[in-house]
């Protein structure tokens, strides 16, 4: 047996033991002692008590999530960092006096401050103008800011042109919303600084949003960390460009460039940065050839072969006494043995697989109102190939659909692909259509982990607490199933034009959840209540103190809730 | 007694991180974009909260991130990748805290109604001073409360709080990331926490308003 110790009766010891204790910090020993005097001492069990509700509470404070452009403004900044780092010193155009510069920046940075904070503070600048001039200088450099982002991958009038004899990115233009600038999210998009006067400017800046002065200010921050040389060369292209006569062509040819080069990996990107003009396009041309000779990714044939299935589940499901009578006994018995969920699927792809086989529908009877039902679903590119009358039979009009629909799919295909597509039988080209259709296809038949933790942000409150607990693999697979039925139920979410195009609130983001769920959410904790304390904590021969943490290797840590304290984290000096 | 394993090998091939930041050692783009990504929420929250400006918080995650792209070729797996990260972004947060102070000394009458109004502090001084009714505290108003007295908190015991509570690490590590003993920490903590007690008791107790001194 242990020899009693003394019992520790410093106030400020006490504090440090409860702590340690709640932080299941304390030898097994220490633990013992503090849980033997929780089960006697009413005031001991308040204080405790009291110090895990105010820990608890820290919960609630407000979590901060990272923008939408956050990871790529990090690594953009990080590129010219690098960038900076491999700069010969002795740089070909003149260096602008320091002195400027700074002003330059300070001037910036004020200026987004706001115009309230630049007076109140305007006294600190004595000598160097007046405030109304230092706003105007700023004004003037707006502009630049606006397009920097541009300017920062395209430097250089010559390369402009020299990729306008060649063709590229020329084509690209008539894409670029405005051609103003090539920044995706951007907000002030729709204000083109360099036409307007400096009267206009600052009214407009007045006129931002919050999401277009975020934006702006975004814009700012990465033409601050461009280095001093980049900056002026920022600005000398600026003037170059705004003179040239081809000023609107060269410009769209910059943006569609601009916006091009920011989708390739960073890699590319200072690769390409580091090449003379005509090693660059050489390159360039290298990297656009295989993705224009790319098939275009046909999402609109994917979206109707989706449509087409649900509306056969939900056919088949409205029959589901015909069909099943239909089917082979096999058949009937894999549908029945098969989930509450699934089953409705297994019985839409086995009756259309019945009928590709026949070559037209059969038991049950497609009638023409269910078929029309079909049509409205379908884009209207798949309707126009199917005879509008309706005096056709619907046999001759769903055989039309269903070649539409095939003869879409394998254009889709490269070239390869595409006979061999053709040379199968009729079930065979509805599996690999559907199977191409399956959002889930680029991870055999399962979701990416990406695409799980930006279904687990759309999840309930109560749904992402409940998933939260699991192991991983539990979690994974729950996670899995649940993701599936959504979007099987609802492929809308799959079948609009990218998120970021659609109106409405913004969606969860790709990556990490955020947000509700974002990392602190792995910490949250049941509110606050008593039980753990009320009742008499367990004796010694209560295991539950033992019990191992779960496996580390076993759980995803973005969903892991924190290490359940003190109870089930062992002490570091055991 | 269980010794526990710290070596520098352990590390590379247990911790993903640490094998993410030997790619990016190696000059690997895309692990440190994964990395990146991996921890952005957690390195913006913790400069949120350990300067109280949210609004600045995206701009020091970026200093912490650039921080670590340009250490890179020193970072030796000797330790959790946590740990070292967590010590750049401490030192970010305190040189900012720093530079913040100075620029306070300066001016900081327009601080008053950023744009996101008054600071929870200031709303705090607000409702201590009767300026504001009395009524039952709302969920905003719980999260103010939980903000300002954290803000009640020096720095070190806020870092030590934060590793504590939001990264869940024990205190041998947070002593690692802090540069002092875990005995150091404990009672860091144990002084944050009565701090804690003392401010949100009354609200805990009863649900009334604590009163801060703001001073």
């Amino acid at each position: 047996m242990n020899d009693p110790r003394p019992p520790i009766t410093d106030p400020d010891k006490v504090s440090e033991q409860i702590t340690a204790y709640l932080d299941g910090e304390l030898s097994a020993d220490d633990r013992r002692e503090i849980e033997d005097r929780l089960t006697r001492d009413e005031q001991f069990r308040a204080q405790v008590r009291g110090e895990q509700q105010a820990w608890d509470l820290l919960d609630e404070l407000p979590r901060t999530q990272a923008g939408d452009r956050f990871a790529a403004t990090t690594i953009e900044m990080v590129a010219v960092d690098a960038e900076r780092d491999h700069t010969p010193r002795h740089s070909l155009r003149p260096r602008p006096a320091r002195s400027t510069m700074l002003f330059a920046i300070g001037m910036i940075t004020l200026f987004f401050t706001g115009f309230a904070v630049v007076t109140a503070i305007g006294e600190l600048f004595d000598g160097t103008g007046t405030v109304a001039e230092e706003n105007d200088l700023l004004l003037h450099l707006l502009p630049v800011i606006q397009r920097s982002e541009v300017y920062r991958h395209v430097d250089d009038l010559e390369f402009l042109r020299q990729l306008a004899a060649e063709g590229l990115f020329a084509g690209d233009s008539a894409k670029v919303e405005d051609g103003v600038v090539a920044q995706e999210s951007t907000a002030v998009a729709n204000v083109d600084f360099r036409v307007l006067d400096l009267e206009a400017r600052r009214a407009a800046v007045e006129d931002l949003d919050a999401n277009q002065a975020e934006a702006l200010q975004r814009l700012r921050r990465n033409f601050e960390n461009l280095a001093p040389q980049k900056q002026q060369q920022v600005i000398d292209f600026h003037a170059t460009l705004t003179d040239d006569e081809d000023r609107d062509a060269l410009d769209a040819i910059a943006v569609a460039y601009s916006r091009w080069l920011s989708k390739r990996d960073w890699e590319l990107r200072l690769a390409l940065k580091s090449l003379p003009p005509p090693e660059r396009i050489a390159e360039i041309r290298r990297h656009l050839q295989p993705e224009r000779q790319r098939p275009p990714k046909g999402k609109r044939i994917e979206a109707d072969i989706r449509r087409l299935f649900r509306w056969a589940c939900s056919f088949a499901e409205e029959h589901r006494e015909e069909v099943l009578a239909s089917l082979a006994e096999h058949e009937r018995r894999r549908i029945a043995g098969s989930t509450r969920r699934l089953g409705p699927w297994l019985l839409g792809q086995t009756m259309l697989r019945h009928w590709l086989i026949a070559g037209e529908p059969r038991e049950p009877e497609l009638d023409q109102a269910s078929f029309e039902r079909l049509l409205e679903v379908l884009s209207p590119s798949v309707r126009k190939h199917v005879a509008s009358s309706s005096e056709e039979s619907v046999e001759r009009r769903w055989r039309e659909l269903w070649r539409a629909l095939q003869e879409r799919f394998a254009d889709q295909l490269p070239p390869e692909q595409r006979d061999e597509f053709e040379r199968l039988p009729a079930p065979a080209r509805w599996s690999r259509m559907l199977s191409r259709a399956n959002p889930f296809r680029h991870n055999g038949g399962t979701l990416s982990e990406k695409q799980l933790l930006r279904a687990f942000a759309d999840l309930p409150p109560q749904r992402q607490a409940e998933l939260e607990g699991l192991p991983r693999k539990e979690l994974l697979r729950q996670l899995q199933r649940e993701v599936r039925h959504q979007l099987i139920e609802d492929p809308a979410a799959l079948d609009g034009p990218p998120r970021r195009h659609r109106p409405g609130p913004r969606p969860p983001r790709l990556g990490p959840p955020r947000g509700r769920d974002d990392e602190f959410r792995k910490h949250r904790r049941p509110p606050p209540g008593d039980a753990e304390f009320d009742r008499p904590p367990p004796g010694d021969d209560d295991r539950s103190f033992e019990r191992p943490r779960p496996n580390e290797s076993d759980r995803d840590d973005r969903f892991r809730p924190p290490p359940p304290r003190p109870r089930d984290r062992p002490s570091r000096e055991e | 007694m269980v010794t526990r394993e710290s070596t520098g090998s352990t590390h590379d091939t247990q911790d993903p991180d640490v094998r993410l930041m030997l790619r990016v050692r190696d000059d690997d783009a895309v692990a440190f974009e994964q990395l990146v990504v991996r921890y952005q929420n957690r390195i913006i929250n913790l400069m949120s909260h350990l300067t109280g400006r949210s609004d600045l918080s995206e701009d020091l995650s970026q200093e912490v991130f650039l921080r670590v792209y340009r250490a890179r070729k020193q970072y030796k797996p000797g330790a959790k990748f946590t740990t070292w990260l967590f010590t750049i972004a401490g030192n970010v947060a305190s040189n900012a805290r720093r530079s913040m102070a100075r620029r306070r000394e300066v001016n900081l009458e327009g601080r008053a109604s950023g744009p996101l109004g008054a600071s929870p502090l200031e709303q705090m001084v607000l409702a201590a001073s009767g300026q504001m009714p009395a009524r039952q505290l709302d969920k905003t108003e719980m999260r103010q409360i939980v903000q300002v007295a954290l803000e009640v908190l020096n720095e070190r015991q806020r870092m030590a709080v934060l590793l504590s509570k939001f990264e869940g690490m024990c205190y041998e590590d947070i002593a690692q990331v802090m540069e002092t003993s875990p005995k150091a920490i404990k009672s860091l903590l144990s002084r944050a926490r009565a701090a804690l007690r003392e401010v949100l008791g009354p609200y805990l107790e009863d649900g009334n308003r604590p009163a801060v001194s703001t001073s």
